[in-house]
């Protein structure tokens, strides 16, 4: 095979980062992202894009410290470069507080982040209804800045982008030779998992800017996350909800919670509300399939499912892709080269 | 009761509400008036980033500790409530780093969080193998003096766009009506008033860039050079400011094209992000340095009359982050000038 055909399905940050790690482990692979949605109407625009792992039940804890660690030191090093604003990728130090003390009081990802440690009494004090709390310096990617780089490096690499809804990996049989499945929430129904489900997610993104540090509660459903140009508050976790219409109620109780734990809030200007279907799974979906119909084959690799935690693995579960796609492509020429014999 | 608060800065705008919060239900006659010949935004208060930090070391003078760590819980204290916004007041973590080991600063249990780096952290700043990571405030004085003034003005407090020549003219010009006490809060240019050679300016310029991304404050240190001569780059709400000069004894406040590099490579080097960030403007100007502040009573005499004067200057690159502590220093000296005239008034025989 001269030059490998690879189809990537979906354009948020796991299709993007997914088809750069393709191009770059793979250079001389031809690949196009195909995605009817692109910046800044993907899922991964309403995110806030926080370095803060969440956790999947049924994917091994070693696994989820690999990719986010992957993933962290790839960004980390983004940050600290020239590149960092274009990217949208800055450092942010902050708090997690909780009103109970969590069973775990060590996440799995405490040693990959900057600087964690528990709270003092001092800072406990800023969060009366709060008993514990841990601080630390993550990252966070601003989107659409950060998707509109990998796009820019796409370009750069040769890889093509096109908008495409693909109703059927099937119909792509004849023009690739292997299809990468990054169609996050849109995998419902386009591989008919359904495993998968919506967590939905409303936001605020405001204009706030003397706020500098990030605030989120334990519970993870409230959170003020200070991006480049905006802030975004948080948030709702409605299981099995597809509604992608902004709900006033919510808004109002979100700008709410926000201020209890923020009273400036209160000043923030330009409130902007925002609706996000996280692509939730028992486990992120990271591994190889063969379609084939009447003899013909194509081989698929998946790569969705990150739901709340897609920002944080992102880069880990891309090169692990990447990695299938070898794969994939190696067992085509061998099989190709066997036809010959 | 007359009072005259001389210099409208971050010194002479806190004296001014403290002592007017303080005395005014106990001086029915208290009438109060600042005069400056410069108004926000052009006191070199305005110009400061507005971040809390005092120097790393005290010197043993316990004293101006005391006054940080008032000033410091004093504006926690409002950070909840919603004239903080206004004010211009906010948390800010960050970085202060050196190329060696060195103590804890004296102020290291008045911030939040304090911690050294840890390695990882240190990568991001080569050159540098050692420091520090803390919470603390920034008061923005382009926000935080128009404050203090609507504050004032809301008291009935009167402003005088003028420059005062000498404290005779203060207490003179007035006397007819009795100007009982001046406050001296001229900064760096008190020497005009009464010659103070151990006040001196400590020039500093900055440069104002747009880089919101930029959430930290970082602090670098070289503890030969001394301080504020190594590159510094603070986060405000809407600019971040580099900065790194210190030029102890220049009167020069024009913008330096040499200082302008030194800020500009230094800082992009500290971060390299910034070399994309827009420049808006630059800005230069006289930090009132003094080896101690001076905060302290003097009467002054000319002729028949006498005027009570507080001193309180000389607050070097710490101005923000002690104001308070002195404005209520100064406040208490004020106190025991009233005090005095009461007594005075009870043992003067009645005409």
């Amino acid at each position: 095979m001269v030059a490998p055909k690879v189809a990537v399905v979906g354009a948020g940050v796991i299709g993007l980062s997914t088809a750069l790690c393709i191009a770059e482990t793979c250079p001389s692979c031809s690949v196009t992202v195909l995605s009817d949605q692109f910046s800044p109407n993907t899922t991964s625009d309403v995110a806030a894009g926080m370095l803060i792992p969440h956790t999947y039940p049924d994917t091994p804890i070693h696994m989820q410290k690999q990719w986010f660690k992957e993933t962290f030191t790839y960004l980390f090093a983004i940050s600290n470069s020239a590149e960092a604003s274009e990217a949208g990728i800055h450092l942010v130090s902050g708090w997690q507080v909780f009103k109970n003390t969590p069973k775990e009081e060590l996440p799995f990802w405490s040693n990959i982040v900057l600087g964690f440690r528990p709270m003092s009494e001092e800072e406990l004090r800023k969060f009366p209804q709060h008993r514990f709390g841990q601080a630390f310096t993550t990252l966070k990617c601003d989107c659409p800045p950060y998707l509109l780089w990998l796009e820019k490096r796409l370009e750069a690499t040769g890889v093509q982008m096109r908008t495409r809804k693909v109703a059927d990996l099937w119909e792509l049989h004849s023009e690739y030779d292997v299809v990468v499945n990054c169609a996050g929430i849109g995998a419902h129904q386009l591989v008919g998992d359904m495993e998968l489900f919506p967590i939905r997610g409303q936001v605020l993104k405001v204009h706030a800017p003397w706020v500098k540090n990030f605030i989120r509660d334990g519970d993870g459903l409230t959170y003020i996350y200070p991006g480049v140009h905006s802030v975004t508050l948080g948030g709702t976790r409605e299981k099995d909800s597809w509604n992608l219409s902004p709900d006033p109620g919510t808004t109002k109780d979100i700008f709410e919670r926000c201020c209890s734990l923020e009273p400036s809030l209160r000043g923030a200007q330009d409130i902007k509300v925002k609706v996000g279907l996280r692509p939730s799974r028992q486990s992120v979906r990271l591994q190889r399939e063969v379609l084939s119909q009447g003899g013909v084959k194509l081989p698929v690799v998946h790569n969705y499912g990150q739901g709340a935690g897609g920002f944080s693995v992102h880069m880990g579960t891309a090169k692990e892709a990447a990695r299938l796609v070898g794969e994939c492509i190696a067992a085509l020429q061998g099989s190709s080269s066997r036809a010959k014999l | 009761m007359r009072v005259a608060i001389i210099g409208a800065g971050v010194i002479g705008l806190s004296t001014a509400l403290c002592i007017h919060e303080q005395y005014h239900g106990l001086v029915p006659s208290l009438e109060m008036e600042v005069y400056a010949d410069r108004q926000t935004p052009h006191t070199t208060s305005d110009g400061a980033a507005g971040l809390w930090q005092p120097y790393l070391s005290d010197h043993g003078n316990l004293q101006e500790t005391i006054w940080h760590k008032e000033t410091f819980d004093h504006l926690l204290g409002h950070l909840g409530s919603p004239a903080a916004k206004e004010m211009g007041l906010f948390l800010i973590s960050g970085y202060n780093l050196f190329t060696q080991p060195v103590p804890d600063p004296s102020w290291k249990n008045i911030v939040l969080g304090f911690r050294n780096l840890t390695p990882k952290e240190l990568e991001l700043f080569p050159g540098y193998s050692y420091g520090w990571f803390n919470t603390a405030l920034m008061l923005e004085c382009r926000s935080y003096l128009p404050w203090l003034t609507e504050r004032l003005t809301q008291r009935g407090v009167k402003f005088f766009h003028k420059k005062v020549e000498s404290f005779q003219e203060v207490s003179g010009d007035v006397f007819a009506r009795g100007v009982d006490v001046v406050i001296n809060c001229t900064g760096v240019r008190a020497g005009e008033l009464q010659p103070d050679p151990e006040l001196q300016p400590g020039r500093g310029q900055v440069i104002k860039v747009l880089a919101p991304w930029v959430k930290h404050f970082i602090i670098t240190h070289d503890i030969e050079a001394g301080i504020y001569k190594s590159p510094y780059v603070i986060p405000g709400s809407e600019f971040t400011v580099l900065g790194g000069i210190y030029q102890h004894g220049n009167w020069n406040e024009e913008n330096n094209a040499q200082d302008h590099k030194t800020i500009w490579e230094s800082c992009c080097r500290l971060l390299p992000a910034l070399q994309k960030a827009k420049i808006v403007e630059e800005w230069s100007g006289l930090r009132p340095a003094r080896p101690s502040v001076r905060l302290e009573r003097e009467t002054v005499r000319h002729g028949r009359f006498q005027a009570q004067v507080i001193h309180n200057y000389g607050h070097g690159g710490f101005g923000i982050t002690i104001h308070w502590g002195c404005a209520m220093a100064a406040a208490r000296l004020f106190g025991s000038i009233l005090q005095e005239k009461q007594l005075a008034s009870l043992t003067q025989p009645r005409l």
